[in-house]
This record gives structure tokens, sequence and C-alpha cells, in this order.
């Protein structure tokens, strides 16, 4: 399965073939009647599935919104097919298009808060769809449905009942080849980037916002398109097919099936529909068995539902992967920027945690900032790279002001980070090194699920960044494992690595030795040193003295939020004041003799 | 228009005392029960089935105590205990598969259609300018009124309410002062289970019992939520009212199916103008 | 047995699957200061989250008066008289100073009058916080906080204090205020403490007992004034190479 799915040739060849025997059974006596219509409701579930799981499996934000697109596709076709055109094409395109402003309509709101309040507001669009359709009763019918819708056509030819079918399967397909596209893309990388940590994807330069809209939009489109075949195949809308038992069920077939998975949709899809769990079987149990299911999976599940969107469990792995570090080869050619952070302050509901903070950091040097604990070292950091905003004074880069900028936009000026707990979601490790070019080559939307030469530009380009940054790093050996599952000591340099292949202008490191075995200091340091011979800017907040001493250029001392003194690190370690400011406060209790 | 403001006030008091339920779960445990409405939906109906048998008002609210007690008793170790510590949005799901299978367990004894539920005191209609209000509308509110800011009382006057709100706030700060934050979820979770299942003779009588209604109840404590605020005990009760109000209003003006889609909008503006909601404390965000 | 208040033996500890403090033991002896110095991610807080009860251990005993605690629950060991000021001045910042205070009291069953008591107590100690009993603690001062958060431990009149890095961010002359009240406790109630500090001369200025970490091991106990003393805790701190002076 691996071998098809990497190969470039081998996986449209099936997709197509598989296709087109789906198409072909009918016709070769395959299939009956009751058959088509089976697979029909199928396919349809697939479609609405899919919309859900690129918002809450790969987005990582629950939406219930798509039993209402389903409902506004099929009421905005049969609408069309009736008082304006019948044409399946254009019913489509239609319905497409409102699934896709719908979807953005209800993110909206949820760009703006916690999970809860989107799920709470597409789960109400959902009641409201008997409201809605009342209000226009005019043209939908209202509460008793809409009825005539007429036999589909399509471009003056009429569809029976085989020729529906044909149209779903193509329509599948069809949507399901640039939803494949899509998952398994920087786009869709980029989503479980941003649905394990927004803070990681603004620290990539992804911007939150902007990705969590396309999310949603995306995700109203094939619900949308499902509510059109749905309409033409029974000729009648009824607002109570839009509620929430069908909420329930694209649910439930969505988590059945794995709601990251591809494939999975469809057999979520197949079990909800043809298996023992369809409506009409259970009859009355149909919402004891959602709920009985929902709370099973929920809980059992490590992490709960959520969990399935989550990274999985670690796993220890061998240690041949530190013994691989020792042999990076270090070349590194890193252009960076002229740092200035100057007269910066920050207060956090008055405690002031930054007064007057500043120092200069150029291409080619290593400066450590240096200081006990809350001396402001962290958020200076945080200052820099966008995540706080500063009260006063500003962040240069080569002279053009970085502060007030919100992080995603530092990050794509060319400020890269690494952060003392490594974020790094669950992805190989090459994938991961990759991903810290994200913000560069932008392709958008369309030249990514039609793999257009736009797009297969800028993988390439990933992938060479990221084989360099691998071989940079010694971790050529372990690029095809599981990130999340490595040892602390490989995640730092894989963070490393990452903000490497972003092409920064400088580089900042947070507390990147703590935690560390010697083995894999020294690994660290080696890279550190790569970048900065390489010409690149380095800034890293330390408390390990002597990793200070072997790597850095300058050192900034910094104490209860000042800058107390700069030097080189001979210099400060012999300096008096810096050893009372680090050690402890001078004064106060008396000491012993 | 007095008469539909009553009556709006009414209605917004059930959507109060869910919206309450809510708050003390949130809290006391940062878990907020979707299953909370479908407490008050079948006690509706049990509430029904129990006059039906003959049973006194009393009798009647002794059963809804112990069987919201024991039902919310099961949902907390069923659905909640197992998430302890899974992040936030774990027991949305679970909570929500609960409600669906109490949705369900209902739909197996009753059919589909709405069930009038009498109330245990005076059904004489009082007239007053506008129109004329039925008596259990008047203790509704008196309901809502005094089990919110009850609630609210308990919450910052109380040595138990403020041992509540402070290991929800810092649970391990409560942790080495004794306090054992366990215990105190699950007891403000039944007890809200408990508030759910009584308030049905009251809200019973004003709402009609119906499946349907666990859902749109659930739905539109929420929105009580982002009004008032979530963690706010007096803002679930003035925002409850409140949208009691609009909606009798609304409905009054234009027509029946603009009820709930007047609470939409509700919901929407307040999401984006004042994500906070009137009571609700600012949070510290990140640029 | 010896009659220590605190004896650690033989202490694994830490989360997931990282061992933060590894084979670590230590005393606290009744009416004595046990200072536990090293940079920071040396274990310290770590040890401290553990003898309170905020996190399990792997390996080894934690006996509080005696009595076997490894894996007791936070309040048995309160009950037991330990008390813990978190670092960072950990109040709850939404509650009065005055609720900071009865929350201190959380438990212990007191009659209305004795609650009082105990609180004018605090307040005699701090008066800055009896001026300010109404005002939500998150609208203190750090050093404001910090009073406010050894008054709560204190409330429960501990035998066993846990105190993490009180000097952290506040003025030198709070920390004397603050420290000295520590002193009194101890010369006067036998109060034993084991304190967590960054601040190397602030802790020397009150311990008995030293004991150093470093990576998660300790690598020296002794008694405070020992000769060598010093120069061991700074190369704790500053790692290879030390400071020549």
């Amino acid at each position: 399965m691996n071998a098809v799915r990497r190969s470039p040739v081998l996986l449209p060849v099936m997709w197509l073939a598989v296709t087109l025997v789906v198409l072909a059974a009918p016709y070769a006596g395959l299939l009956d009647e009751s058959w088509t219509h089976q697979l029909i409701l199928v396919a349809l579930l697939a479609l609405i599935v899919s919309g859900l799981n690129i918002s809450f499996g790969h987005a990582g934000e629950l939406s219930f919104a798509s039993a209402a697109m389903y409902g506004a596709g099929a009421y905005v076709s049969g609408y069309l097919a009736m008082e304006v055109l019948n044409d399946f094409a254009l019913a489509l395109v239609v319905s497409a298009v409102v699934g896709l402003l719908l979807g953005l309509l209800t993110g909206v709101p949820g760009l703006r808060l916690g999970g809860w309040m989107l799920a709470v507001a597409s789960f109400f669009l959902v009641l409201l769809v008997p409201d809605v359709v009342q209000i226009f009763s005019e043209q939908t019918g209202g509460n008793q449905g809409m009825s005539g819708i007429p036999l589909p056509e399509l471009f003056g030819f009429e569809l029976g009942d085989t020729g529906l079918y044909v149209v779903t399967v193509l329509v599948t397909s069809a949507w399901f080849a640039l939803f494949r596209n899509l998952v398994v893309s920087r786009l869709g990388r980029s989503l479980t980037v941003l649905r394990e940590s927004p803070v990681l994807a603004s620290s990539l330069g992804i911007s939150v916002f902007g990705l969590k809209l396309k999310a949603y939009a995306l995700s109203g489109l094939p619900a949308a398109m499902a509510g059109t075949i749905f309409a033409y195949l029974n000729g009648f809308n009824a607002p109570g097919s839009f509620g929430i038992e069908l909420t329930m069920a694209v649910l439930t077939a969505s988590i059945l099936g794995g709601s990251r998975s591809v494939y999975g949709v469809f057999l979520g899809a197949a079990v909800m529909q043809l298996g023992p769990m369809r409506t009409t079987a259970f009859g009355d149990y149909a919402l004891i068995a959602y709920g009985v299911l929902l709370v099973i999976v929920g809980v059992l599940i490590p992490g709960g539902i959520v969990g399935l969107v989550r990274r999985r469990r670690r796993t220890a792995q061998p240690a041949t992967t530190a013994a691989g570090q020792a042999e990076a080869t270090a070349r590194l050619t890193m252009p960076g920027r002229r740092l200035e952070v100057s007269g910066v302050s920050k207060d956090f509901g008055g405690v002031r945690a930054l007064t007057g903070a500043g120092f200069v950091a150029g291409p080619g040097e290593v400066v450590a900032l240096i200081g006990p604990n809350g001396s402001g070292k962290t958020t200076l950091l945080n200052l820099i790279s966008g995540f706080y905003r500063v009260d006063a004074g500003t962040v240069r880069l080569d002279g053009v002001t970085v502060s007030g900028r919100p992080a995603a936009a530092v990050a794509r000026a060319g400020v890269r980070r690494t952060f003392q707990t490594p974020l790094i979601p669950g992805m190989s490790v090459r994938e991961v090194v990759a991903s810290g070019r994200f913000s560069l080559d932008r392709a958008g939307i369309v030249a990514t699920v039609l793999r257009l030469p736009r797009y297969r530009r800028a993988l390439r380009r990933d992938r060479a960044a990221a084989d360099e940054m691998l071989a940079a790093a010694g971790l050529s050996g372990v690029a095809a494992h599981r990130a999340d599952a490595l040892p602390l000591g490989t995640r730092r340099v894989v963070e490393l690595a990452r903000a490497l292949a972003g092409e920064p202008a400088v580089l900042l490191l947070d507390e990147a030795a703590s935690g560390l075995d010697e083995k894999e200091v020294a690994a660290l340091a080696a890279l550190v040193r790569a970048v900065r011979d390489g010409g690149g800017t380095v800034v890293l907040v330390e408390h390990d003295f002597g990793l200070v001493r072997s790597l850095a250029d300058r050192v900034v001392v910094l104490s209860q939020g000042q800058v107390v003194t700069e030097g080189t690190p001979a210099e400060i370690a012999v300096h008096p004041e810096v050893l009372q400011h680090y050690l402890g406060a001078p004064g106060g209790v008396e000491a012993r003799a | 228009m007095f008469a539909s403001i009553v009556s709006g006030m009414a209605l917004g008091a059930v959507y109060a005392l869910v919206a309450v339920g809510y708050n003390l779960t949130w809290l006391t445990g940062k878990a907020i029960n979707f299953a909370q409405a479908g407490f008050a939906v079948a006690g509706m109906f049990l509430a029904v089935w129990c006059y039906g048998q003959g049973l006194s008002p009393v009798a009647v609210f002794a059963i809804l105590v112990a069987a919201g007690g024991l039902v919310a008793t099961v949902e907390y170790v069923v659905a909640l205990r197992p998430l302890r510590g899974r992040g936030e949005h774990a027991e949305l799901i679970t909570t929500l598969g609960f409600s669906t299978i109490i949705q369900g367990v209902i739909l197996l004894f009753v059919s589909d259609d709405a069930l009038r539920v009498p109330f245990f005191g005076p059904e004489q209609l009082i007239d007053v300018p506008g129109g004329r209000i039925a008596p259990v509308e008047l203790v509704l509110v008196a309901v809502a009124v005094v089990v919110g800011l009850g609630a609210h009382l308990w919450a910052t006057r109380t040595r138990s309410g403020l041992a509540a709100l402070a290991q929800s706030e810092d649970r391990d700060a409560a942790l080495v002062l004794g306090i054992r934050p366990e215990r105190i979820s699950f007891v403000v979770f039944v007890v809200s289970g408990v508030l759910g299942s009584v308030m049905a003779p009251l809200a019973g009588p004003k709402t009609f019992a119906a499946v349907a209604l666990v859902s749109l109840l659930a739905i539109k404590g929420f929105v009580v939520l982002a009004l008032g605020g979530v963690g706010s005990l007096l803002g679930a009760l003035v925002g409850g009212l409140a949208i009691g109000v609009v909606e009798a209003v609304v409905v009054r003006l234009t027509d029946a199916a603009f009820q709930n889609i007047a609470v939409f909008g509700i919901f929407i503006v307040t999401l984006l103008v004042r994500p906070r909601g009137l009571f609700g404390e600012r949070k510290e965000r990140y640029v | 047995m010896t009659g220590n208040l605190l004896e650690i033996d033989d202490l694994t500890c830490g989360y997931g699957d990282l061992m933060v403090v590894r084979e670590a033991g230590l005393r606290v002896a009744p009416a004595s200061v046990t200072a536990v110095l090293g940079r920071n991610g040396a274990g310290k807080t770590t040890i401290l989250r553990a003898v309170a009860g905020l996190l399990g251990v792997r390996t080894g005993t934690i006996r509080i008066d005696g009595q076997d605690v490894t894996g007791a629950p936070a309040h048995l060991r309160r009950s037991l008289g330990l008390g813990y000021v978190q670092e960072n001045k950990r109040v709850f910042k939404r509650r009065t100073v005055e609720e900071n205070l009865m929350l201190g009291l959380h438990g212990l069953g007191l009659r209305r009058r004795e609650e009082r008591e105990r609180a004018d107590e605090a307040y005699a100690r701090f008066p800055v916080l009896a001026e300010r009993r109404r005002r939500p603690a998150g609208l203190l001062s750090g050093g404001q906080q910090q009073m406010l958060a050894i008054s709560q431990a204190l409330a429960i009149r501990p035998r066993l204090l846990l105190l993490d890095e009180p000097s952290a961010g506040l003025a030198p002359s709070i920390v004397h205020e603050v420290l000295n009240v520590v002193r009194e406790l101890r010369d006067r109630q036998g109060l034993g403490v084991l304190l967590v500090e960054q601040a190397v001369d602030t802790a020397l200025g009150l311990a008995d007992e030293v004991t150093v970490l470093d990576v998660g091991r300790v690598v020296h106990t002794g008694r405070v004034g020992e000769p060598g003393l010093r120069g061991v805790i700074e190369a704790a701190y500053l790692a290879q190479g030390g400071v020549t002076r």
C-alpha cells in the first residue's frame, strides 16, 4: 500500500481503475437498482464526512455545520432545477459556492474563540434549518417539504437512475482525488501543525487566521455538493433530513473511519450506511446507539476523541539516534541579518518584566542572554519573536522595525526560534524539518490540490532544504522516524534544523541545552557553531554557563528585567557584579561567617 | 406587551437555569455538561408519567431528585471522570453523547410529539395589561432569581464555594491546602444534574415536553453563557432572562420562525462584539 | 527513628519519561532549615512537589515526622503538619487577601473565633496585608503576594514548611522581612524548613544545612559554615570552568 501511495504514477492509475470499475458495475450487471441507490447514499455520506474531516480531523476544530450545508446544497439545487434551469452541473457548481460561503460564515465566530463556541454555533445552525426553511417557505415548500424536483438533466440529457449513479461516482472520485491531494500536501501538513499547536504555526510564519478560514471554507464544499445529488435522488427535500440525527451520523462515521484518514472516510460511511448502524434497521435505538458510541470512543481512545487528532503516544527509540548526530556535516551558508533590540520594556499586569532592555546581534555572531530566574530572558525572546507586544522600545532587523507585528509576520520577516519545550507535531523528522519552509514559496490551494508546477517546485525545494539541514544536523539516519518519539536531545536538534530550513535572518534558541546530557549538548553546539560560521545571527538564552563560554562570542547579562552588563564570556566570568546577580541578590539576610 | 415580556422572562428563566447548571460545573471543574438540558426534559416526561400515576407533587419532586442524582452520578463516572486532565474539549463529545442517549431513551417511551405538562400549582390565568399570564410563569421567574442569586452567593460568600472556586483557579495550590478537587467537582456536578431534573415540573408547563427541546434548550443555554459570560452565575441569570424577553418580543413583532434565528443573532453578535460576555472576565492574550 | 521532620531516601521522580531527580536523599531536623541549592533545572522544585504530594515518585521514600507518606495524597500530608509555599508567589489571585487566608484554614474545623485569631496572627506579622484585606490578591505587589503566600501556608501552624524560592523577584528588604518570620518560627517554635533557593547568599544566611543538587543528583551535603562549601556551590552553578577569583 505504501508503494502505491508514494509512486506518482501508480496511485492515479489505480484511482482511475477503481473509478472505472465502480462506474461500469451496473452496466455489467453487477449491481442492481437498489444497490446503486445504496452506493449513492454511501458516496453522499462520504462526501459530507470528508468535509467534517477537513475542519475537525485536520484543523482540529469541531463544527457540526455539515448537515446545514448539506441542506443548503439540496434546497438550492432543488430550487434551481424547478425555477431556473434544470442542469446538474449548474446546480453542483452553485451549491459548491454556497457551501464554501457557508463554511466561511460558520467559521468566522469560531476564529475568535475556543472550540466550544464554534461547535455550539454550528450546532445551532443545524437547529435553525427548519426555521430558515419555514421563513422562505415560498421557495422551499416550508415544513411540508420541497416536492417536485425533476429528474436531473446534464447538458440537455436526462439522467436516469444509472445516469445519476455515474455522475455521483465521478463527482465523488474527483473530489476525493482533490481531497487526498489536499491532505497529503504542504497545506495538509500545515493543518497538522496548526492543530497541534497554533503557537508553533505562527512561529513558522503560518497565519493561523488565514489557514483556519481556508479549512472552514473547504469543509463546506463537499457537503453542499452532496446536497445537490441528494435533492435529485429523492426528488423531494424534507427539512427533517438535515437535522441532528444526520449530524450525529456524520460525526460517528468520521470517528469510525478515523478523522484524519482519507480512505477511512469510505469505511466509516459504508459502515454507517450499510451496516447494522443504519437508521432504518436501528429505528428507535439509533440515537441511543450514536450516543453510546460517542461516549465510548470519547473515553476509550487515548486522549478522547480530540486525542484521535492529536499525536500518538511516544515510544522509546533506539539509542543509535544520538550517535548519528556526532557525524554532523557542518557546511552551511546562512547569511544572517543584524538584530537591534533597543529600549524594550514590558509590563504584565503590574509586574515589570523588562525595563529598557536592549542589545545588538550581528551576522556571524552568537550572542548569549544569561541571568537568574525572573530576569526577563525568555520574555525578551518572546518579544523579539512577536509573541508578546512591546510596551516600549523597538526590535529591528537590518533597520526594519518588526516589533508590533504579529508573530507569524515576524517569522516571515526571518526571525525563527526554538521553544523551551520542543513543539514537535506527529510527523516524520524530514516532514518536521521541511515544515520550517512552509511560509516560503507559497502555493495556493488550487495549485496544491491540482499539483501544478508551482506546487511541485515548492515541494522540491522543501525536500532539498530538508535534506541539507538533516545532513548538517546529523539527522539523516532518523529522517523517516516519528519525530515526536525521539529523545529530548534529538528533538531539540530537530527543532533547530527546522528553524534553519526556514532560511532565518536571526535564530533564537530558548534554553536549548536544558535537560540534555553532554553528548547531546555537544551535538547542539556543533550545529550552532556551523550556523555562526556560515554567517548566521544567533541569539541564545542559556543557563549552562559552560556552554555559553564555549559557544558565545558575546554575553549579555540580565537581572530583574534590565541589562546589567555585556562582554565576552571570559570577561563576564570574572565580573564580580555578575556573580552577585547570578548567584543571588546582594544584601538582605546577613551571611554567616 | 407587558404580558409578552413576563412570558418571555419565564422562558428566559428556563434558559437561565440551564446556564446556571453549566456555570456551576464550569466554575468547579472547568467542564460543561451538554446533557444538562436533557435532565430537564427527561424530568418533564417523568413528571407527566408520575402525575398520571396520581402521585403528589412532593412525591414527584422526590423522585426527580433521586433520578437526577442517580443519572448525574452515572454520567460523571462514565463520561467525565475518565477524562481527567485530557484537555478542554474532551467532555464536549462525551456529554453530547450522553445527551443523545437521553434523547434516545425518551423516544423509546414516548412518541415524537410535544406533551403537555400540568402545573402542580394554580393554573388559572391572570389578567395583566397586554394579555394574560399563567401563574407558573411567575413562579419560574422567581425560582430562577432565587437559584441564580443563591448559587452566586454560595460561590462568593460561603467557605465551600470559596474552596470550589479556588481549586478551579489553581488546582495544585488548592491541593496543598487540603482541598479535594475531585470531590468538589463530583458533588457540584451531581447537584447541577439534580437542579436540571428538579426544574422540570416548573419548566414543563411552560415549554411543553418534547424531545426536540433537548438540543434547543442545550444550545440556548450556551447562548446565555456567551451573553452573560462564562463563569458568571449572575450573568447566567441576567442573560437568560434577557434572551427570553428578546425572543418573546421578536415573536410578537414578527413570526414564530424568527424566534430561534433572533437568538442565534444575539449569539453571533455577542461573540464578535463582546466575546467575554456581559459579566465575564477578560483573558490575557498573546499578540 | 531519628526524629527528623522530613526524611527523603533514594528519591527518583520526574515527568513522563524524563527523570528530573535521581536517587536524592536529604533530611530536615526539627528547628532547622535545610537549603537545597543548584541551578535551574537541577530538580529543586521537583523535590518539593514530590514531598507535597503533587508529583508521584518512581522510587524512593518520603517520611514526614516518621510516617511514610510516599504515595499518600496531598491533603493527608497537610494533616501531618506540612505547609508548602510554592514558587512564583502563588496565591489565588482572584480571591481577596482575607479569602486567601481563610483558604489556608480549610478543613481545620476551627471555630469562628479561632479562625479570627489565626488571621490576626498573619496580619500582625505582615501589617501591610491588613490594610489590603479586601483586595484581590492579584492586585498586590510581588512582595505582598509572597507575604500572603507564606501566611497562607503558616495558617495551619505547620511543623514542616516547604519554601520554594521565596526571594525570587523581590527587593532585598522584603526578602529580609519574609525570611525573618521564618527564622523566628524556627527559633521559637521548632519549625523545620526545606528551603529551595537560587540566590545562594540569601539561602546561606538562613540555612543550617545545605544540600547541593546538580542535574537531579545530590552532589554535596553539609553544614553551613563548613570551609570550602562556597566553592562546591559555585562549581555546581557555573559548571565546567567555574569562576576564577
